[in-house]
């Protein structure tokens, strides 16, 4: 938090090394944010782009209010809703699991067997996922993967807290209902 | 899965990890840089003559500082010189007058006799008067 205060302090008085170290520290996160909302690489890594070329503009007036990846996150998340928006129409399946996001993969464990296990959790996770709601799939990737308070997401998405929490207990109880029929059938 | 807290550790366990290739990095940082410098020049560009001569400067930045506190100060100081001094309503040689006809009361009479001459000031006055002349209330009452 503080070595992100103290960043953001150098990027706004125009250091690039300040903003490549940013850039370093969150890439990764939030284009793994932007391929779980989307499940396109191709789009997700276009959202990452923006959202840092957008960040990029602020230089000298950027106001840091609560954390960087919280900030950062609602980007990608609002650029993905945009994008998906577009994406409306198109007909996304639930076995739909692109070869590009299993190539951009990373191994987290230490063996083959784990890396596959990683993968094929995370697939069928997107999987799931995909049969949310855009809004509940959204709240829930922002709490539970980029650790968002349910407020944090409120203020950052100009949502009630309510309505935030409802999308995350509705989502959830969809993904309920889903795992359990699977698992019955 | 039967509650909550299985649903969300298999979505926190199910987070993918992924890595940016070097296309992307080097995409996304040529396009920021690019950003940066442009917004920079802008502002820089924007600037007057003196302001950016005074802000590019660090010692410049430093003189200028001084010379407003300086100049802040002064304009405090002057402004504290040409405050009105609060003067009594009465000079001095009134207050004289004043306590020296209580005292002639005191002599006279005592505490009843000091305590007459207040009531009497006191219907000559009425509530904060100051339009009273001290001849008008030492009249009667100064021991004569």
């Amino acid at each position: 938090m503080i070595e992100d205060k103290k960043l953001v302090w150098k990027f706004n008085r125009g250091s690039k090394d300040a903003f490549r170290r940013i850039y370093e520290k969150y890439k990764n996160e939030l284009l793994g944010l932007a391929v779980t909302l989307l499940r396109e690489k191709s789009i997700a890594e276009d959202v990452v782009n923006d959202v840092f070329v957008s960040f990029a503009g602020t230089v000298g007036a950027f106001n840091l209010s609560g954390t960087l990846k919280g900030y950062l996150s609602t980007c990608v998340a609002n650029c993905a809703r945009d994008r998906n928006r577009l994406k409306v129409g198109q007909n996304v399946t639930a076995d739909f699991m692109p070869k590009a996001f299993i190539e951009a993969m990373d191994p987290v464990s230490d063996g083959p067997p784990e890396y596959a296990i990683d993968c094929e959790q995370s697939g069928r996770l997107m999987d799931l996922l995909a049969l949310l709601p855009y809004e509940q799939r959204e709240v829930i990737v922002l709490h539970l993967h980029q650790e968002m308070r349910f407020r944090e997401i409120a203020e950052a998405l100009g949502l009630s807290i309510n309505t935030v929490q409802s999308r995350y207990r509705y989502g959830l109880e969809k993904l309920r209902t889903i795992l359990n029929s699977t698992v019955e059938k | 899965m039967k509650n909550f807290d299985e649903i969300e550790k298999f979505v926190r366990h199910g987070k993918p990890v992924v890595k940016t290739n070097r296309q992307l990095d080097k995409q996304t940082l040529d396009d920021s840089y690019a950003a940066i410098e442009e917004i920079i020049s802008t502002s820089k560009g924007s600037k007057s003559g003196i302001l950016k001569f005074v802000v590019q400067n660090k010692a410049i930045k430093l003189l200028t500082a001084a010379a407003v506190i300086i100049v802040v100060i002064s304009l405090f100081l002057d402004r504290e010189r040409q405050t009105p001094e609060i003067t009594t309503p009465y000079p001095q040689e009134t207050k004289l007058i004043s306590m020296m006809s209580l005292r002639l009361s005191y002599q006279r009479g005592g505490f009843d006799a000091l305590d007459q001459q207040f009531r009497e000031t006191l219907d000559v006055l009425g509530p904060r008067s100051s339009g009273v002349s001290m001849k008008e209330l030492l009249e009667g009452t100064n021991g004569s």
